[in-house]
């Protein structure tokens, strides 16, 4: 490597060299296997420098994400798991006790009304005007639950994976009694990855319940995490079950 | 590689370049658990499993940003070789364990395999340059260092005292010198044959 070459190297990688100095370095490229190979040979090396010191706070920020979710996730997996199964268990004896009430004397039962709070939602983005997020904003928030699942498919016609709108369209549907389609938009959102996956569970369990399908809602019920938001309503309405 | 043939899940390298909170989380709660599982009927425990996935993370998030890293199988297979692998190095070097290797859980995916050999070239090549990088001189080692933290010549040229014309010169100098070293090492070579 000569220092001439070695001074166009940079030129030509820090984006100095102009358009006919540029062409004719690119053409000895193709044309000079040797300039070619030592060309390759010093872009390695300053690629190493620039991932041994460039950008560090980046790989720093995402260092502490990576522990802080390690932490989580670790840490979690001991609780929950010893949480988990004393209340697998809590729920399998409480199903059983619920069974045999339910035969012996089917009252006492918690109500849907009792639990039901449906949230005000939001779809309107500052500065977003879509007429049509609007009116299913405002039709939900109304409680016109038909209206609101029929503007919230229209939506979800153009985003069908928008995880946001399945949960509030399974609400809507577990309201006005459509359960099956309910459910499927809820086990979705439950099944996916977003912020949404507990509210999804709370909401299916709220559903079974005003189907009165006790056992069925506290399976449900379990499977939400002690870290959710959802989790002391969870255990609040086990308790009643 | 062509964008046609790059898999869905590149969605988590770009998730990981990206330090998305939904992506990381979504990392630890699917593929994590295989990982942990493997590593603890190999002779490991959560501790070290852990440890392994934080650095095979952080790899995989230079080999993107620094070297385009596209994904042509799934992640799945793709983080859990590398995991395997490095678990397996690190059994390796303390002895004192006497190790099961449990193959069962790994299905093999040709891609997966081949992107992880390349992911090991490069982390090989990366402790030669590391060694050659220690053996420069240290006005070479300083001036690299401050021209790729700080990117702007004239910055580097008004921090080291010098003019902008020398610092230019000296940094293609220094990369060259560094370059030579690397590519005369018996341990480059035998990763290049």
């Amino acid at each position: 490597m000569n220092e001439l070459d070695l001074e166009f190297y940079e030129a030509y990688l820090d984006g100095t060299l102009d358009s006919k100095a540029r062409k004719d370095f690119e053409a000895r490229i193709v044309n000079d296997e040797s300039f070619k190979a030592s060309f390759e040979a010093y872009k390695e090396t300053s690629t190493y420098l620039s991932e041994k010191f460039s950008d560090l706070e980046d790989l720093t920020a995402l260092e502490q994400s990576l522990k802080t979710f390690g932490n989580q996730h670790f840490n979690k997996k001991a609780q929950t798991s010893f949480k988990t199964e004393i209340w697998k268990y809590a729920a399998a004896i409480l199903l059983l006790i619920s069974i045999g009430g339910y035969f012996l004397m089917n009252n006492n039962q918690p109500r849907y009304n009792d639990f039901a709070a449906q949230p005000n939602i939001s779809l309107v983005q500052r500065g977003d005007g879509d007429p049509l997020a609007k009116k299913a904003e405002n039709a939900f928030n109304s409680k016109s639950f038909y209206e609101a699942t029929d503007y919230l498919s229209e939506l979800l016609r153009n985003d069908s994976k928008n995880q946001e709108l399945l949960l509030y369209r399974g609400i809507a549907q577990v309201e006005t009694g459509d359960y099956g389609n309910a459910y499927k938009d809820l086990d979705e959102v439950a099944s996916g990855t977003s912020v949404y996956i507990n509210e999804a569970l709370w909401y299916k369990a709220l559903g079974l319940l005003k189907q009165k399908k006790y056992d069925a809602c506290m399976l449900v019920l379990v499977e939400i995490p002690p870290t959710a938001d959802e989790y002391n309503k969870a255990q609040d309405l086990l308790d009643k079950l | 590689m062509a964008e046609s043939n790059v898999h869905p899940d590149q969605k988590y390298i770009e998730g990981l370049l990206m330090n998305s909170p939904l992506v990381i989380k979504s990392i630890y709660d699917r593929f994590v658990p295989k990982v942990v599982g493997y590593i603890k009927k190999n002779s490991g425990n959560e501790d070290a499993a852990k440890d392994v996935v934080q650095e095979v993370l952080v790899a995989i998030y230079n080999q993107a940003k620094h070297k385009g890293l596209r994904l042509s199988c799934p992640f799945d297979a793709y983080f859990f070789l590398l995991c395997k692998r490095r678990w397996l190095n690190e059994i390796k070097k303390s002895s004192l364990k006497e190790v099961t290797i449990n193959e069962e859980v790994l299905s093999i995916n040709d891609d997966a395999v081949h992107l992880a050999d390349d992911f090991e070239i490069e982390q090989q090549k990366k402790l030669v340059f590391d060694r050659m990088f220690q053996k420069l001189g240290d006005a070479c080692k300083d001036l690299l260092k401050t021209t790729f933290e700080i990117k702007s010549m004239e910055e580097v040229a008004q921090k080291l005292g010098v003019t902008y014309a020398y610092a230019r010169k000296k940094k293609s100098l220094c990369i060259g010198e560094l370059t030579r070293m690397v590519q005369e090492s018996s341990e480059y070579k035998n990763l290049k044959a």
